[in-house]
């Protein structure tokens, strides 16, 4: 799965509000310690589920997260490629953004992910099922085929 | 006939323009302006005695009293006709007439007033400007505008608009008048943004008039800032302060939402450790600032006053950033107060 192409994604959006830019790499501090970037994190997830137009931010801060969690994902075609998969993720991601708890700041980035990767997951087993479900009976001539293969 | 009526309206139209615009600004209101137009008034009956007479000298006095009262607000014009008018009388004193004497003395002074300074149209407006004329407040908002200016207000920007004077809220009476509206919100973003904060004239008179001269631009935006002083309920009238040459909102003693934030990040910015009630306490007071958006009516008013563009719209977006970034910067505070506080412990 292209996990680069999501994070391209994210950062053109970006790149078009400077402004967002420059919050975002203040929250990404690379000499931060976890627990204030968490603190940061929250106060993002607050303002998105106050104001949608900050979830270019809140999606930029979760981007490394979502690329490593896609990266070890499969996507099921034909029915479903990368882009639906990233897609959904994505929704997913702000869907409990907008819903989750937040009593407890601390590993916010990881409860994210994980509520939304597990939604992701589920959506994925559902439409294997329903390919199972309608894919086409196996035709004579295959049927014959694997009779002539067992004899 | 029709035509003939549309006709007559245009040259109102036309009328009333040349008058705002240029004509107006000729009749002198200031000190200056008025002794030299005096002078050229007596330029000009001297220019007729003589040319009745029958000398042509007296279309030369003509020209020069038209120029001098043309270009009465300008320094080096003026300064040039009376010095030709002194240099007149020196030449009717050398051919043997005293009494030209008098026209050099005239001559010079009114050259040394034309040398002062020209007088400040903020100071003397044209006459029509609304200093001049009060126009009679007939808006909505009159019952608003009896709120005393002393009742101290409270400001909330995130989320609604509220401006509450006691138990009256004044945000609806501000937000009727679209341009007001969109200024006093502007001021009160710059104002928030910065300490003290303030917009320059030349800046708030190009973004209400934008293409027009210099001094229709600034004609408006005294205009504006009169209302907004007046027109407005009297506690948001009372807190645009319009100094020379800035415009700024005084929000000293004002309770406003984002004030808080501010004087909340400067507390936790010290470098001393809170204690752990003290610490909890300023996690709730930054929990109970709201997250919602500064000022979300203003991309409406900006666009209902055709400023969707404009200054103002950048001056809003930029408060917006940074209420973001102080957020955040006062939770990360807060969380390292918080790891400190737990470490001082153990």
């Amino acid at each position: 799965m292209s996990a680069t192409s999501l994070a391209n994604q994210i950062r053109g959006t970006l790149e078009a509000l400077p402004e967002l830019r420059s919050l975002a790499e203040r929250a990404r501090e690379p000499s931060a310690p976890p627990w204030e970037k968490d603190a940061c994190l929250r106060e993002v997830v607050r303002a998105y589920r106050a104001d949608r137009s900050w979830s270019p931010l809140l999606l930029e801060l979760l981007a490394p997260a979502m690329a490593a969690w896609l990266a070890g994902i499969e996507p099921a075609p034909p029915v479903i490629d990368e882009d639906d998969v990233r897609q959904q993720l994505l929704l997913e991601v702000l869907e409990a953004a907008a819903t989750m708890p937040l009593q407890n700041p601390q590993f916010l980035e990881r409860a994210i992910i994980d509520r939304a990767s597990r939604e992701v997951e589920r959506w994925l087993f559902c439409e294997e099922e329903l390919i199972d479900i309608t894919e086409p009976l196996p035709t004579d001539d295959d049927d014959d085929g694997d009779q002539e293969d067992e004899q | 006939m029709s035509s003939l009526l549309a006709s007559y309206h245009r040259g109102q139209i036309w009328f009333r323009e040349l008058w705002l615009d240029q004509l107006r600004w000729l009749i002198p209101v200031d000190p200056r302006g008025i002794v030299l137009c005096c002078g050229s008034a007596v330029l000009l009956a001297m220019g007729l005695v003589i040319a009745i007479d029958g000398d042509s000298l007296g279309y030369l006095y003509l020209g020069g009293a038209l120029v001098g009262f043309l270009f009465a607000q300008t320094r080096m014009l003026p300064v040039f006709v009376w010095l030709v008018f002194a240099a007149g009388g020196l030449w009717a004193v050398s051919l043997g007439g005293p009494a030209g004497w008098v026209e050099v003395g005239y001559g010079i002074a009114l050259a040394a007033v034309s040398l002062t300074p020209v007088a400040d149209p903020d100071r003397y407006p044209p006459i029509g400007s609304p200093a001049f004329i009060p126009q009679p407040n007939l808006s909505r908002i009159s019952a608003a505008a009896e709120v005393s200016s002393s009742t101290p207000l409270l400001i909330t920007t995130l989320g609604r608009l509220r401006l509450l004077a006691g138990d009256q809220d004044l945000a609806p009476a501000l937000l009727d008048k679209r341009v007001l509206g969109y200024l006093w919100c502007w001021l009160l973003a710059v104002a928030i943004r910065t300490p003290r904060g303030s917009i320059s004239r030349s800046e708030l008179a190009a973004e209400l008039a934008p293409g027009s001269n210099r001094r229709t631009q600034l004609e408006r935006l005294r205009r504006q800032l009169w209302d907004l002083q007046h027109n407005l309920p009297r506690p948001l009238g009372a807190l645009v302060c319009a100094e020379r040459s800035l415009v700024r909102l005084d929000l000293e003693g004002c309770d406003c939402d984002l004030l808080r934030l501010r004087a909340l990040l400067q507390e936790l910015s010290s470098t001393a450790l809170p204690s752990a009630e003290r610490n909890v306490e300023l996690q709730a007071s930054l929990d109970a600032i709201s997250s919602e958006r500064f000022l979300p009516e203003f991309d409406d008013l900006a666009r209902s006053a055709q400023h969707s563009r404009g200054a103002g719209m950048q001056a809003v977006a930029d408060v917006r950033t940074w209420a973001m970034q102080t957020r955040m910067d006062a939770a990360r505070l807060l969380a390292r107060k918080s790891r400190q506080l737990t470490a001082a412990k153990e």
